[in-house]
């Protein structure tokens, strides 16, 4: 039954579209049969405006988000794990994380420009800052959270303060750096399509919609949307799936 | 020390310092007793008299304010495999299956894996749970989770076991045959226990040695030797004297406990 609703709700979501669109009361938003067009057109061939394969959009796309999001989630889980064991790292990163944090990864855009001028790097930077913030600090709670009774139970068990954080708090800490890494990934996400929309970078699924914009093409623009969409969730779902398999003890 | 004793406790105190302006709390004061080898010492007392805090000495996890507790002659400074412990809570690693618990503190003694494995699998055996070693702790009642936490603690082979009301959380039906099973696996091992209870008929169905504890600050009022064979009968006469002796003993501190919390 459940499974039935999975997929007629977004059936009756193309419906009401439909239909609200042909009455004339989304204005000049494509209908979805157009979209449909427009998203065929992208798969079989190249894009009418900047001459690339969608294939190559979705490509140069996952690229960043993949170099941006291994980083954030390398040097994220690193400090947060330092951060969650000794308090005077803590005491020292805390208010620098904590100022760093509200400012949106797309702000950074002039600086990242600056830094890093041409080429990917500038969005893998961006796609890092999406992520590194929620990374770090649940990885920090993870660690901060981990039981005393455990860590107590390994030390009478002959475990060394080092043996617990290896063989405790790491372990233990995993669901929250779960919770850190699926949160990381979707900022990532958004903030790398935010910024290869102004165009930080040439090509990519931002600069698609962009471009389709600056032609009026919103066709395309909304078919470029529904591919973001669909990459973001496919992204999640993986990290799901992943977390569900390391997490089976639950 | 003579070679029967396994653990000494000389002038044990303990006092905690209070918390912003409140007086501080003499918990511990001056306990002085031996554990002896094969020996089975159930600790009674009036609730929150000091009997964790001094599990929590014994086994290096607190240190005394004054006195000191010797292991084979050295002084303790720390928790060590030499001193297990098995918690009130259940305190296996929950990402851990059951096998993998117990062989957690074998893989700090860096010898090769599949010895491991053997060794752990011998002590599942012996608790009678080698068959669910690759399910996770989740996946068991307490009191077989407290079967896999005691073959975690004798996989190391310590010298003492404590125990902290381990069977504090399961019914009155496993809480019997988890103490028919414990006297088994004891007398098997020949280990030296120290178990702490406020269940009287726990403590003489359990204890060759029953001490008894004061209200805080705690000190010994009286040790008694069961004198009984095993396999004990709970309705027995012999049993239900040593039962009504200890509660009466226990009583008289029961009653000052409560006062104390009146008053304090």
């Amino acid at each position: 039954m459940n499974r039935w609703f999975t997929v007629l709700s977004p059936l009756a979501f193309i419906i009401i579209w439909h239909v609200a669109g042909t009455l004339g009361w989304l204005g000049d938003t494509p209908l979805p049969a157009e979209v449909a067009v427009a998203l065929g057109n992208l798969l079989r061939g190249e894009d009418p405006f900047l001459g690339e394969l969608l294939r190559i959009h979705v490509a140069v796309s996952l690229v960043r988000i993949m170099a941006g999001f291994a980083l954030a989630a390398l040097c994220g889980i690193g400090l947060g794990l330092a951060m969650g064991w000794f308090p005077t790292v803590q005491i020292v990163m805390r208010p620098i994380l904590e100022m760093l944090r509200p400012i949106p990864p797309f702000a950074w855009v002039v600086l990242a420009i600056l830094w890093f001028s041409t080429g990917n790097a500038p969005a893998i930077f961006i796609t890092f800052l999406g992520a590194f913030f929620p990374v770090a600090l649940n990885t920090t709670a993870g660690v901060e959270g981990v039981s005393p009774v455990l860590r107590e139970a390994a030390s009478t068990l002959g475990a060394s303060r080092w043996d617990s954080l290896r063989m405790v708090a790491i372990p233990a800490a995993v669901p929250e750096i779960f919770t850190g890494l699926r949160i990381g990934l979707g900022v990532a996400w958004m903030s790398l399509i935010a910024a290869e929309m102004v165009g930080v970078g040439t090509r990519g699924l931002g600069l698609l919609i962009e471009t389709s914009k600056m032609v009026w093409r919103l066709d395309y623009a909304v078919a470029g949307m529904v591919v973001i969409g669909l990459v973001g969730f496919f992204l999640d779902f993986l990290m799901r799936w992943w977390s569900g398999y390391l997490l089976r003890w639950r | 020390m003579d070679s029967q004793t396994v653990m000494r406790i000389k002038n044990l105190s303990k006092t905690f310092p209070g918390r912003k302006g409140l007086p501080e709390t003499e918990v511990l004061a001056g306990l002085d007793f031996k554990i002896l080898a094969d020996k089975f010492v159930c600790i009674v007392g009036p609730t929150g008299c000091g009997k964790t805090t001094l599990l929590r000495i014994l086994a290096g996890l607190e240190t005394p304010s004054a006195g000191n507790v010797e292991l084979g002659g050295e002084e303790v400074n720390g928790p060590n495999a030499e001193v297990g412990l098995v918690f009130q809570e259940f305190a296996l690693f929950p990402w851990r299956n059951v096998l993998q618990n117990v062989t957690f503190g074998l893989e700090l003694t860096r010898r090769n894996r599949r010895e491991i494995i053997e060794e752990a699998r011998h002590y599942l055996d012996m608790v009678g749970m080698s068959g669910v070693e690759k399910h996770y702790p989740r996946e068991l009642s307490g009191g077989m989770k407290q079967k896999v936490a005691i073959a975690r603690t004798l996989a190391l082979q310590p010298r003492v076991i404590l125990m902290d009301e381990p069977f504090g959380s399961l019914d009155a039906q496993a809480r019997n045959l988890m103490q028919e099973f414990l006297l088994g696996l004891q007398e098997r091992t020949g280990v030296a226990v120290v178990f702490v209870t406020h269940n009287v008929d726990e403590a003489v169905f359990l204890g060759s040695e029953v001490i008894v504890f004061t209200a805080r600050p705690a000190v010994i009022k009286k040790v008694y030797h069961v004198e009984l064979a095993h396999p004990r009968c709970r309705t027995g006469d012999n049993f239900i004297a040593y039962r009504r002796e200890i509660l009466e003993c226990l009583g008289e501190e029961i009653k000052t406990a409560e006062e104390n919390i009146f008053a304090g």
